[in-house]
């Protein structure tokens, strides 16, 4: 009889509950690095904790980089779930739609790929990553101490996670897009019978809008955030051209769908937006004709605000844990 | 059924434990603890059995030489055990003693003249109310029921009253130390018939007494 005691271990692993804490590292948000910590019970998702951490989250860009660094992270107690998943933000994390898997291999670095057909009339989708980065990333949750990283993904693949996850494709099969708004670039994903199908990236993020208000008006950026929240100050004509190239890609996207499945999208969702939400729905009906429905990223998890010490500015930053809630909802299924 | 998209770009070797107690090295520790501990015990087991080994071989060793002296010694106990056995009973018998003499030397005061002893006898005891089947260290009876008989003739007027005076007397106080009963058997009154006695009337007589219980204690 072959004892093999990592089987053993893995069986034990899944036995255990279903308690995981997700993070998202390399964002650079000015607020810190979004952790959550969801738990599965009675076949419901509750939140645990969620917040914003602060530690030395930056990446190695080198092999060797990565070979000196000993940096080890740790979270504080109330996000120290067993199992943790880590969604990458970073220009070497590379989510893509390809026939071609070389294509993401740029680099001469050696590349780690995961990839899943979801359409069989379309690529497969592909992420990648470097193989010294996925590594390091891998072993700063030192072993014995909770938690341990289990999951690894691209913060575009774990946004689109938390969509799939989420209450709307669980209610309907409708055809839909959704925007993923992240600091500095955007993502399209388009899906049918709940299926990705379509998967583009855009370089516009929430940052570009800031830097067109400042540039515009000529202030710095937090009274370009207090403008974009604002009610009197009409923020159109700066917004316009950052906008509409990009609800532009949408309106393609959409087209494109439209004629390779023969049907109408009437449904637009868009992930990430904190601030200046009625110029996005605004500009987007302008262009695309249609309108854009917000979506919350805690969507579908219960969530006791009574007993949980959430940050103040939850409500307001809650669209930057769509990443988090994304990656762990992914491992949580896996469990 | 929505579309399942987990591109975990970890492997798995990365994948680490964060249990305090990692089970990959604490279950072959254990197991080779538990080899070892299981080994110790048949070890000691095994030491145990050689030692009670050797204390049976030298005991079967202590045996054999000793056994001449103690099958001496277990002789010599049955010897003394029957021996003493012997003592026992000679002092049971000295003190289960009747005495009869002092009886029979006070008798002839109560023997009126018509009367002739012609048979003074002592019952045998009766015999062992079990079967002996093997030999025993002592007595099998531990009372033994003794009597006399005494047999006589008498004559003339008073022949009969002479002998019921001897029979009260010998029922009296001064004999209970020795008779526990004395009477005159049925038809133990008789004349007697013989040649010799010259035309004259005599009656014979017989008179048993019951001595008292002989206790061998």
């Amino acid at each position: 009889m072959n004892l093999n005691f990592k089987d053993i271990l893995k069986k034990r692993g899944s036995a255990g509950p279903k308690d995981v804490v997700a993070l998202e590292i390399g964002a650079d948000l000015a607020q810190g690095i979004p952790v959550v910590r969801l738990d599965i019970a009675k076949k419901q998702t509750r939140l645990l904790a969620a917040g914003f951490v602060k530690f030395d989250d930056r990446l190695p860009t080198t092999p060797e980089e990565a070979a000196k660094s000993d940096v080890y992270w740790s979270l504080p107690k109330q996000f120290q779930a067993s199992k943790a998943a880590i969604a990458v933000t970073s220009p070497f994390a590379i989510l893509r739609q390809t026939s071609d898997v070389g294509e993401a291999d740029k680099s001469s670095a050696k590349m780690r790929k995961v990839s899943a057909v979801t359409d069989r009339q379309h690529p497969p989708l592909i992420a990648t990553m470097p193989d010294f980065m996925a590594a390091w990333i891998a072993a700063r949750f030192p072993q014995g101490r909770r938690p341990t990283t289990r999951s690894i993904q691209t913060s575009m693949s774990a946004a689109i996670n938390c969509f799939c996850s989420g209450p709307v494709p669980q209610s309907s099969d409708n055809p839909a897009i959704v925007v993923f708004c992240f600091k500095s670039y955007s993502a399209i994903a388009a899906f049918f019978e709940n299926r990705l199908i379509l998967y583009r990236e855009h370089p516009i993020g929430y940052q570009n809008i800031r830097y067109a208000i400042c540039r515009e008006m000529r202030i710095d950026s937090e009274m370009a955030e207090t403008l974009l929240n604002d009610p009197v100050v009409d923020l159109s004509a700066a917004l316009t051209p950052v906008l509409t190239p990009l609800f532009r890609q949408v309106d393609i996207s959409a087209d494109y769908v439209s004629r390779r499945k023969n049907c109408e999208i009437n449904h637009f969702h868009i992930y990430g937006i904190s601030s200046g939400i009625k110029y996005w729905s605004n500009m987007f009906v302008k262009v695309v004709g249609k309108p854009l429905n917000h979506l919350h990223p805690f969507g579908g998890i219960l969530c006791n605000r009574k007993k949980l010490s959430l940050p103040e500015s939850f409500d307001k930053d809650a669209p930057l844990f769509t990443s988090a809630i994304g990656a762990a909802r992914a491992l949580l299924e896996d469990l | 059924m929505t579309q399942k998209l987990h591109l975990n770009l970890i492997n798995e070797n990365e994948i680490l434990s964060s249990g305090p107690v990692r089970m990959h090295v604490l279950i072959p520790v254990l197991m080779i603890a538990l080899t070892i501990g299981v080994g110790l015990w048949w070890f000691f087991l095994y030491l145990n059995y050689s030692f009670v080994k050797g204390m049976n071989t030298q005991k079967i060793e202590i045996n054999k030489q000793l056994q001449p002296g103690y099958q001496a010694v277990q002789e010599l106990n049955k010897q003394e055990k029957k021996l003493q056995s012997l003592i026992n009973q000679l002092q049971s018998y000295k003190q289960s003693k009747l005495g009869y003499g002092e009886v029979f030397n006070s008798i002839p005061q109560h023997v009126m003249p018509n009367i002739q002893f012609t048979k003074l006898e002592l019952l045998p005891p009766p015999p062992p109310l079990f079967a002996k089947d093997k030999e025993v260290d002592g007595p099998t009876n531990t009372v033994e029921q003794t009597a006399f008989l005494i047999t006589g003739r008498t004559t003339g007027a008073n022949a009969v009253d002479s002998v019921e005076k001897l029979l009260v007397a010998l029922q009296g106080d001064a004999y209970t130390n020795l008779i526990r009963r004395a009477h005159i058997p049925l038809n133990a009154i008789r004349p007697e018939n013989n040649p010799r006695s010259e035309n004259k009337e005599f009656l014979r007589f017989e008179i048993k007494c019951e001595c008292q219980f002989r206790r061998f204690e």
